[in-house]
């Protein structure tokens, strides 16, 4: 449904505006794209969604590669299993609103760990809003601001077993949205975003006295105080993901995507906390 | 169709490269060795050479290089050797700023206990070692009849018979509103005196007895009998959430702090010409007491001839009497394999800086 809806809206397209672009072979098109994408923005530009105008709900399970760096405590590598569970919401038309909501649980651990003692929560919120740049036939650009929060919780018990160590960000940044309807009903999208600026925490590198106390309310607290305002030098995110889309009933979709998601997050005191998660995601548009 | 399909592939591939943007390269926990030459601090310490204290400079080179190069001792932070009185080598092996830092030294904070007992018997703080605790803090022994009996010397022997496992325990331990309420209410494994069980719960009976007859927490006594007398003002001791300072672990030292502790004792509790704690004490506390290797919370090593307090991870302060050495070891309080550096460093290492030692 949704994909005929927008192979509809791109023929439409196509039949009443005749451009250069679409004389153009194949090959061709795709380059003009890859330029836009990437030199007219600086920046390579991968996106989501295929929806036209409407309202869609996406749920999804992705299966992620977690790799932490929390150099504060130690300058080593943690890695484990990510899930994550993913809701989203899209409205397309003139222009794009995008809203995800990310949960995500890892259990990870150093080459030197026998076992995994590490915990990491992630939540990350964001909204998108495109403007549409660039319509041809079987493609669609946005371009736009993006807004999220970002928060990740560790519980390093095998290398502090008396602290939480985390890194928020609550940002704002630019993010765009490409569409490419590969076949019938069948879509390929790309999208991409990065933070500008925002709001980080961190805990003090040097907490060496009292053990924190694990409840959730306490640890909500201490995890959302001390915010400072930062631009890419001290905290940076970057999401990328390619999707490829196929009809499952008339009015839904399969889902299958990659994406991969870092962040760099770095009070003015103490070292970074680097999080980097390529992910493989499958879930059903509705 | 086959040309999209290509661009599609090599837009992926851009993808799949940009894990290679992020960064994340492992690191050697380890710096490289560039020698031990101690540096001057002016924190009381006085400095010395391998040759000027009678030891093998290439023996502890070797030493020092082991530690370093060897994925064994991987999370070695730092090695301090005192002979004589005088540093001769010290180094930090994984970030030349902990010579300043201080760090948990875990259990290496029940040997401080264990001095604390004796200065307080010293200053007719405590009345003696066989003084049950119900004397002491009554109200908690009112419905507790059976454990009544329970003596400081059960306590620094870890005979209480209280039924308690540091692991199982820990966090309420910690996050107890009332902490030696907490401790009283473990059930018993047996009449106390007899079976051994070490725990963190025991050292803070000892640590709560000062504290009631003091007046104020037995970090404040340490302040003003221990940590004074030897310099040493850089340091924070936890205490539990009603103010009972732990009495088995997380105090914080600087490594060039825990030697002198070290230095004191094998000066038979003198510092500086200052008596901090009676030679019969020390005697007394790193005495094999029921033949299981433990004293008065310190570790005995019959056969390297001396006595260490140590620290989940790898702290250590071994004093060597009949070498007049001591070396301290600190290292990250790693939780799982706690053995690592136990079994590697006292089983090779320790023996060859003792027979650097001519």
């Amino acid at each position: 449904m949704v994909d005929s809806v927008l192979l509809s809206s791109l023929q439409l397209g196509t039949r009443s505006k005749e451009t250069p672009v679409q004389k153009l072979s194949m090959k061709e098109k795709m380059k003009t794209i890859l330029l836009v994408v990437f030199i007219l923005l600086g920046v390579p530009v991968f996106g989501q969604q295929v929806s036209m105008p409407g309202c869609e709900q996406y749920f999804g399970y992705s299966l992620g590669f977690d790799n932490i760096k929390e150099e504060n405590l130690l300058p080593k590598i943690h890695t484990g299993v990510m899930h994550m569970f993913s809701y989203g919401l899209d409205l397309r038309g003139e222009r794009y609103h995008r809203f995800q909501l990310r949960l995500g649980y890892g259990n990870i651990k150093t080459d030197i760990e026998r076992e995994a003692g590490t915990y990491h929560g992630h939540v990350a919120v964001t909204y998108f809003q495109g403007f549409k740049i660039f319509e041809r036939e079987k493609v669609q650009f946005y371009f736009g601001p993006r807004a999220s929060f970002t928060s990740s919780l560790y519980e390093y018990e095998v290398w502090d077993e008396a602290h939480a160590h985390w890194g928020n960000f609550l940002s704002l940044g630019l993010g765009n949205s490409v569409a490419l309807l590969v076949g019938e009903r069948k879509s390929f999208l790309l999208h991409f975003d990065c933070t500008l600026l925002g709001l980080y925490t961190r805990p003090d590198p040097y907490r060496l006295y009292a053990n924190e106390y694990w409840t959730f309310s306490n640890i909500v607290k201490l995890m959302n105080s001390h915010y400072r305002v930062g631009s890419v030098n001290n905290a940076f995110q970057l999401n990328a993901s390619a999707e490829y889309r196929t009809p499952l009933f008339r009015s839904s979709a399969l889902s299958f995507s990659f994406s991969l998601f870092y962040s760099r997050i770095k009070a003015d005191v103490g070292k970074p906390l680097r999080e980097f998660t390529p992910k493989l995601s499958m879930g059903v548009w509705l | 169709m086959a040309m999209k399909q290509q661009t599609l592939t090599r837009l992926l591939f851009l993808l799949l490269c940009l894990p290679g943007l992020s960064c994340m390269e492992e690191e050697p926990y380890k710096l490289a060795y560039s020698g031990f030459t101690p540096q001057e601090l002016q924190d009381g310490w006085s400095l010395s050479t391998p040759e000027q204290e009678n030891m093998s400079r290439s023996k502890l080179n070797q030493v020092f290089s082991v530690a370093y190069r060897e994925e064994r001792f991987r999370l070695l932070r730092s090695i301090t050797i005192i002979r004589n009185g005088n540093i001769v080598a010290e180094s930090y092996a994984h970030d030349p700023q902990d010579i300043g830092r201080i760090q948990n030294v875990k259990s290496v904070t029940k040997s401080f206990t264990s001095i604390l007992t004796g200065i307080a018997l010293q200053r007719k703080v405590l009345d003696s070692l066989t003084q049950p605790f119900s004397t002491i803090f009554p109200e908690y022994f009112s419905n507790r009849p059976e454990k009544r009996n329970i003596t400081i010397e059960h306590a620094l022997t870890m005979k209480t018979g209280l039924q308690y496992n540091d692991e199982e325990h820990h966090y309420n331990f910690y996050f107890s509103n009332n902490i030696i309420e907490y401790v009283l209410s473990s059930p018993l494994n047996g009449p106390p005196g007899q079976l051994f069980s070490y725990s963190d719960d025991n050292p803070t009976l000892v640590s709560y007895a000062i504290q009631r007859k003091y007046g104020k927490s037995m970090a404040e006594f340490a302040r003003e009998y221990l940590f004074t007398p030897l310099g040493i003002t850089d340091w924070q001791w936890e205490s539990s959430r009603d103010g009972v300072s732990f009495g088995g672990s997380n105090f914080y030292l600087k490594p060039r702090d825990m030697a002198k502790f070290g230095q004191m004792l094998l000066q038979n509790g003198k510092w500086q010409g200052r008596q901090i704690v009676d030679s019969t004490w020390i005697a007394e506390a790193t005495r094999d007491r029921y033949a299981n290797g433990y004293g008065y919370y310190f570790w005995l090593l019959p056969d390297l001839r001396s006595y260490c307090a140590a620290g989940h991870g790898g702290q250590y302060i071994i004093v060597v009497p009949y070498k007049n050495l001591v070396v301290v070891v600190t290292a990250w309080p790693y939780m799982q394999d706690t053995d690592w550096l136990r079994d590697n460093f006292l089983g090779t290492l320790l023996k060859d800086i003792i027979n650097a030692c001519s």
